[in-house]
């Protein structure tokens, strides 16, 4: 704008300038022509009678006479009317041709008096010719050379640039500080622009009229803008927030497979939790497992849903590939990828697979060798009365066994159907305790085991089938998977309004990987399931369940090859 | 003009990776043929090397002819020629990793000599050499590409325990010569593919800081 104000300005000075100087040129020199002219007439004029023409000598001093009154050559010349050069006051002494058909003497003869402008040959410039009749014979001719229009010109030239030169200085700092002073309001305007946006004033600035309009636009559109940043704003925010706060991973590219949205759990799911997201990164950047890669390419070119599970390190993680439609539009523009930990859900999966496994061998083992026995008597392999009734005897343990077993399942599905609040009494688990060391201290000194009981009264309300069914497990347990001659300690402690019960033993303890597990139906460290120990695998799991009846609960401390403690808390409350 | 070169530039960047991707799997494939004795990975791998070598080949002429096409200067130049480098180093790491599998192949139905412990460290080790080498690309993190510099020490380490104990198991019985000997082999192709990482790596630094590293 500055630029072009300026430039026009100098333009228009230039132009104007320059005609001047070409109008001027042009008029000087017309007077300049005419006032030649005039000159050269009126000396003729004036001379033609006074002066002596007759004879050479005389013409002579004539001529000098005039040639020293005036500052501009002259020449003279003397024409016979035959054409024939009498005098000549430059080519003096030599023949000349005829002048007879000069227009300005021909002209003389006839009028009396003739001129002519042309270019001279003989003087190579243009000359002016002023011819009079002296006699009826002669004619004098008076010419002098008038400078040519371009000449007079090029006289001028040098005061032309000087002005020129001038006038650019003149124009440059003019323009210069006259496009500053019409454009400060206006860089005002711009420098101060948010200022004036802002308090809704342009303070201190000086505003053309022409631009209050303007401004009042500008604030209006101002806030306009404003509050579609805020709602913008608020929509980016809330959708961060959402995506941010998922558990599950959301990751958004477009048809050219470039990520436009990523959220933390997505770049931790997928391994990659330094990825930082950058326009125009492929989705390749991210991800480079081909069995991903291919769900997406597959997605997006046919336009489907698909679910997709794969395994990474210990987790499962399951990709759902949902192509981003417009509307009305058939192929995909982009794909939507969340990302779930199934992990739980598989193990769950598997732990149950595991348990209908389990029940079935528990229960098939048995029966096998039931089945097995009755066989061999049937078929009469087996004869004597002794061994018949050897097998017998171990037809009716298997049988035992396979009831036990029912038993303790049909206990644990009664336990977790829960029990109504009449079954509950108030029972001393002091008492409890004694009864089931009464009760397992023949099987303790048959293997060799020290029991020792440490308690104190502690009432809860409870069913009392239930906690000794708890307890019996915990001290069966501490006895079974005990060295020979170890210990088994049960303790009932009261402390900070909690009954704390203890059964702790220096047996074989738990390895470390199946910690987790142990209280998992039908569950057992030792996978032989050998029948020296006894046991369903379902004890820990009983105790478990009437824990967490009555809301207690169970810690388990132990360390391979040295012992175990179980804890069971209850609230003094109940 | 220039906005296509970008574009180009984009495309080269992303085979790249695609290769990657590629002798990342090759390799986890041709460990796992060897480990789990299985001969659908040794398919795999074959499969993958014939890939490998067509994108190589596609990499190298898309390369040359960004080059003759749009003559790069600085960065670009420095990216395209590290480009030409990388692919040499990653096709050597497919041509391991089918070896790998071809004498895994001869293994399938063989007895180990040994419970494997370090070869199995060996390929983990290397394999996350390769994975980090091409993440280190991806990312141009010239930290992740030095420490995939300094890991090639540890694989070059795992190499000589599993040959001291090759020969050992080869003096014990000179049965087990045979076996030994292929291990030994398998052993020294999971060196070289560490070596290639580490050249990637450098590689990558290179392209980022415009230095090679002089060994």
């Amino acid at each position: 704008m500055k630029k072009r104000l300026f430039l026009i300005i100098m333009l228009i000075s230039v132009v104007s300038s320059v005609l001047s100087c070409v109008m001027t040129t042009v008029v000087y020199y017309s007077f300049y022509v005419e006032d030649a002219e005039n000159k050269l007439k009126s000396i003729v004029e004036l001379t033609k009678d006074f002066e002596n023409w007759e004879d050479e000598g005389k013409i002579n001093s004539s001529v000098n006479k005039i040639l020293n009154a005036t500052d501009y050559s002259m020449r003279f010349t003397i024409i016979r009317k035959n054409g024939e050069v009498v005098y000549d006051s430059r080519a003096k002494n030599e023949s000349l041709e005829s002048h007879k058909d000069r227009p300005e003497v021909a002209v003389a003869f006839e009028k009396g008096h003739g001129e002519d402008t042309r270019y001279s040959s003989t003087t190579k410039t243009d000359m002016y010719y002023y011819a009079v009749k002296i006699s009826e014979n002669e004619v004098l001719r008076v010419s002098r050379d008038i400078r040519s229009i371009n000449s007079v010109f090029v006289g001028i030239l040098p005061v032309l640039v000087l002005l020129f030169v001038f006038l650019l200085v003149i124009v440059y700092i003019s323009a210069n500080s006259f496009t500053k002073r019409v454009l400060k309001p206006v860089k005002e305007m711009t420098r101060s622009l948010d200022e004036m946006l802002e308090d809704g004033e342009g303070n201190g600035v000086e505003l053309y009229d022409e631009f209050e309009s303007l401004s009042l636009k500008i604030r209006e559109q101002k806030i306009k803008i404003n509050q579609y940043i805020d709602e913008l704003k608020h929509e980016r925010d809330t959708i961060g927030l959402i995506t941010e706060n998922m558990k599950e991973g959301f990751i958004l590219i477009n048809k050219n497979r470039q990520i436009l949205s990523i959220n933390t759990s997505g770049k931790h799911m997928i391994g990659n939790e330094k990825f930082d997201l950058r326009p125009s990164r492929n989705i390749l950047e991210l991800i480079r497992n081909s069995e991903i890669l291919q769900q997406v390419e597959n997605s997006i070119e046919k336009n489907i849903h698909t679910i997709h599970d794969i395994k990474k390190d210990s987790r499962y993680l399951r990709y759902y590939f949902s192509p981003v439609k417009e509307q009305y539009s058939l192929k995909a523009t982009g794909l939507l990828i969340l990302i779930e930990d199934i992990t739980n859900q598989k193990n769950a999966e598997i732990m149950r697979r595991e348990f209908s496994a389990n029940v079935s061998h528990e229960l098939k083992t048995p029966l096998t060798t039931i089945i097995g026995f009755a066989e061999m008597i049937k078929e009469g392999l087996i004869t004597d009365s002794d061994s018949i009734r050897k097998y017998c005897g171990m037809i009716n343990n298997e049988g035992l066994r396979l009831i036990a077993l029912i038993e303790d399942i049909m206990r644990l599905s009664r336990i977790e159907e829960g029990v109504s609040p009449e079954e509950n009494s108030n029972i001393n688990l002091k008492e409890i305790a004694e009864e089931t060391a009464a009760l397992l201290s023949p099987k303790a000194e048959e293997l060799n085991i020290h029991l020792e009981v440490n308690v104190v009264d502690a009432f809860i309300k409870a069913n009392r089938n239930y906690m000794s069914e708890l307890m019996y497990n915990l001290v069966d347990n501490g006895i079974k998977y005990n060295k020979s001659g170890g210990s088994v300690y049960i303790s009932v402690q009261k402390g900070g309004g909690k009954i704390i019960i203890s059964v702790s033993d220096t047996g074989v303890g738990i390895p470390e990987e199946y910690r987790d597990r142990i209280f998992e139906r039908f569950y057992r460290v030792d996978k032989s399931r050998s029948k020296e120990t006894g046991g369903t695998g379902l004890g820990l799991s009983i105790v478990k369940h009437i824990a967490e009846l009555y809301n207690g609960e169970i810690e388990l401390k132990t360390k391979e090859d040295e012992g175990t403690e179980i804890t069971v808390k209850f609230s003094c409350l109940q | 003009m220039r906005n296509r070169f970008d574009t180009e530039l984009e495309n080269l960047n992303l085979e790249l990776i695609k290769m990657g991707s590629l002798i990342e799997n090759s390799i986890e494939s041709s460990a796992k043929a060897l480990i789990e004795q299985d001969l659908m990975l040794v398919k795999k791998v074959n499969e993958l090397e014939i890939e490998i070598d067509q994108m190589e080949k596609n990499i190298e002429s898309h390369c040359l002819r960004l080059l003759l096409q749009q003559q790069p200067v600085a960065s670009d130049l420095r990216v395209i020629s590290t480009a030409l480098k990388m692919i040499t180093d990653m096709e050597r790491i497919g041509d391991n990793a089918e070896d790998i599998a071809e004498i895994a192949k001869y293994m399938v139905d063989q007895k180990f000599i040994k419970d494997l412990v370090h070869i199995p460290q060996m390929a983990d080790a290397t394999i996350s050499m390769v994975k980090r080498s091409i993440d280190a690309f991806v990312s141009k993190d010239k930290e992740l590409a030095t420490e995939v510099c300094k890991d090639d020490d540890i694989v070059d380490g795992l190499f000589q325990t599993v040959k001291q104990e090759l020969i050992e198991k080869m003096q014990e019985n000179r049965e087990n010569s045979e076996q030994a000997i292929d291990l030994l082999m398998i052993a020294k192709y999971l060196e070289r593919i560490g070596d290639h990482a580490e050249n990637i790596a450098e590689w990558v630094i290179f392209s980022i800081t415009g230095e090679h590293k002089e060994k």
